[in-house]
């Protein structure tokens, strides 16, 4: 415990940096909106890294794997992917386009101020869709840690996570957010290969993909912190506060506060908000009988693949790179960084299946990272325990941040300050952005107090799935097409960001089967192609911006062929 | 924007670097939809496949939990060089009169 304090005392700390070297050094505005001092590739691709892997990375993907088995394996792939989608169409022009964030891109592309105003929106909507998870990463690794109730976490980190936006802003983040990088990598990678080692990987019959359904490895005792409704398998004897009792195959209700122990080799029940599936199913991505896989597959990998350039936070820090040609160098070593990392998380899902199945009961399979290094005895579980704990602080806290800033600059900037207040001195604009920050952070935390029961991924997924059918059309079109309007572009982002949310608003409220279920549930494929048919729609006929020419020169010509014609671009 | 140079010449220039940056990049668009595109498809097309082993992983914890990453990677600065390449053909190019 005191090594774990330790740990994650540090990452706090390391995170408050921002704001002890912010306050004294950032003198202008745009020091306290983005990171304007250029770095080189390396310490900015960490850095946008670091922001990137957040608590569905490091939580998540490992609590949705041991889950749903290899029908998550889509997720850290596809979380990857993205930079390649992102290097190959956004990150070069981008860059030379030099606009700051994506509402800045929106004025500046299309000489129009509503525009900015509509990325700011949707903006909002991305943003606290991906606070909100992490929200959630925060309140379930505190309450593991310290055993403290669910709001406890969430209110905590949020109130740091607010206090250290408001204080510091974006000067000095870099560093920050590669420190965080790397802490992450360290935590996954050296826990992975203890847990792999101690417990072994597929030691006679213990491996995750044998046949048959997870049994307790010991006698192990599980204390119920709600009302659950349990999937009982197989008939089993159980003691549920201290009298024996049988379990007889079919469901059965605990009530909050019981203390259920389960024998050794007893198959686990499963809560009713996991199915864990048989041996079989759960190594396969797709499971027999599963009519759409395919197509939820196809969609979930679109949505992750073509959300990410328009996550708000990551697009933001390209902008730290010298030069265009730096941009896209500065991708390639994401890619690599993130890629290294998602060597390791499934393999917590994968052993969490094996050794924690009491996960299964509890329906809490998002903490299965944390869990299992309490399996290791001795300093070297300690060691485990303590960097798991701080990994995860570290994935929560450094993609808060980055969020919050996003968020509070879409607030006081986009959509307060620029339209009503344009003639706002510095300061003032500074007190707009604590104001914003503070406003963004407490729409988080309310929203992230009721949304316990929700995995980490599937939240993050959504966010993804409205970023690729709001911004990535925006970007990709704007960047390469002069015909784009700002008319199309508005109606389109207007078009593709309400089918996403009332398709994700749906499936939050009820169980829909079939074609329609599955689409709603994976909306990507139909909602991408339908917000870049209205986008073009709606540009044909309509005016356009007077330079759209040079704006598009400006961000394909390469900078050496700029500076021998001369060009001001 | 204003420069006094001659910008009679801006939309051939436009035209042809949104050519050629378009070419390139959607080529390695063609490769990486082949590739992310093409897991899922295999595993549906060939369920048996789904359960064949290799180093005791099933092909799919394989494939996506290790394996595609580096394709990944390798990829991506497959495409930097190429890109580079053409831009500093475009640049002498613009050189040469």
């Amino acid at each position: 415990m005191t090594l774990t304090t330790i740990f994650v005392g540090t990452v706090i700390v390391a995170t408050f940096a921002i704001g002890l070297f912010g306050v004294r050094i950032a003198r202008t505005t745009s020091d306290f909106f983005v990171a304007t001092r250029t770095v080189g590739s390396i310490w900015n691709a960490s850095a946008i890294s670091g922001e990137y892997l957040s608590a569905a990375s490091f939580l998540g993907i490992a609590g949705l794997v041991m889950k749903s088995g290899a029908r998550a394996m889509w997720f850290p792939f596809g979380h990857a992917a993205g930079y390649m989608a992102l290097l190959l169409f956004v990150a070069a022009p981008l860059r030379r386009f030099g606009a700051y964030t994506i509402p800045d891109f929106a004025e500046g592309r299309f000489a129009n101020r509503r525009l900015r105003r509509v990325a700011a929106l949707v903006m909002l909507v991305i943003g606290w869709f991906y606070l909100v998870p992490q929200m959630k990463g925060a309140g379930i690794t505190l309450e593991l840690l310290a055993g403290v109730p669910y709001w406890v976490g969430v209110v905590v980190v949020g109130v740091l996570v607010v206090s250290a936006v408001a204080s510091g802003g974006m000067k000095g983040i870099t560093y920050v957010q590669a420190f965080h990088y790397w802490t992450k990598f360290t935590a996954i990678s050296f826990s992975a290969l203890v847990l792999v080692f101690v417990l072994g990987w597929s030691s006679d019959s213990r491996t995750p993909f044998a046949a048959g359904l997870p049994t307790f490895p010991e006698a192990t005792e599980v204390t119920f912190a709600r009302d659950t409704r349990l999937e009982v398998p197989e008939t089993i004897s159980v003691a549920v506060d201290g009298a024996a009792i049988v379990w007889p195959a079919g469901h059965v209700e605990v009530s909050a506060g019981a203390k259920v122990a389960f024998a050794s080799g007893d198959v686990a029940p499963t809560a009713a908000t996991v199915d864990a599936g048989d041996a079989t199913s759960w190594t396969i991505p797709f499971p027999e009988g599963d009519r759409y896989g395919l197509l939820g597959a196809i969609s979930l990998l679109m949505a992750i693949v073509l959300g990410t350039m328009g996550i708000p936070h990551i697009l933001v820090r390209f902008y730290t790179s010298r030069d265009a040609p730096a941009a896209r160098r500065t991708a390639v070593v994401v890619l690599g960084l993130v890629g290294v990392f998602y060597l390791f998380p499934w393999i917590f899902g994968a052993l969490g299946r094996v050794w924690v199945p009491e996960l299964y009961v509890t329906g809490d399979t998002d903490t299965v990272v944390l869990a299992l290094p309490r399996l290791v005895d001795g300093p070297l579980g300690d060691v485990t325990s303590a960097l798991v704990a701080a990994g995860a602080f570290s994935a929560f806290i450094s993609t808060s941040t980055g969020l919050l800033i996003s968020v509070a600059g879409a607030l006081s900037h986009d959509l307060y300050a620029h339209p009503v207040r344009p003639q706002a001195s510095a300061e003032r604009r500074l007190w707009y952005f604590r104001f914003g920050a503070m406003v963004g952070g407490v729409v988080a935390i309310g929203l992230g107090l009721r949304a316990r029961s929700f995995d980490i991924n599937i939240l993050v997924g959504w966010a993804f799935a409205i970023a690729a059918s709001t911004f990535c059309p925006l970007l990709i079109l704007g960047i390469w097409w002069r015909g784009l309007a700002a008319r199309g572009a508005a109606i389109g982002m207007a078009v593709g960001g309400a089918a996403t949310t009332a398709a994700i608003l749906t499936t939050m409220l009820g169980n829909v089967g079939g074609l329609q279920g599955a689409l709603l549930a994976q909306p990507a494929v139909v909602t991408v192609p339908l917000a870049f048919a209205v986008m073009v729609l709606f540009s044909l006929g309509a005016r356009l911006p007077r330079h759209a020419d040079r704006l598009l020169l400006r961000m394909h010509m390469p900078e050496r062929a700029a500076e021998r014609l001369h060009m001001e671009l | 924007m204003s420069d006094d140079r001659n910008t009679a010449l801006d939309p051939i220039y436009l035209r042809t670097l949104l050519r050629v940056n378009l070419t390139t990049s959607l080529s390695y668009f063609g490769l990486f939809i082949l590739v992310i595109a093409g897991a899922p498809l295999v595993f549906w097309l060939y369920p048996s496949l789904a359960t064949t082993h290799l180093w005791s992983l099933p092909l799919p914890w394989l494939s996506l939990g290790l394996a595609g990453f580096p394709i990944l990677v390798l990829m991506g600065w497959r495409y930097v060089l190429a890109v580079e390449e053409d831009e500093a053909e475009f640049s002498e190019m613009v050189d040469a009169p």
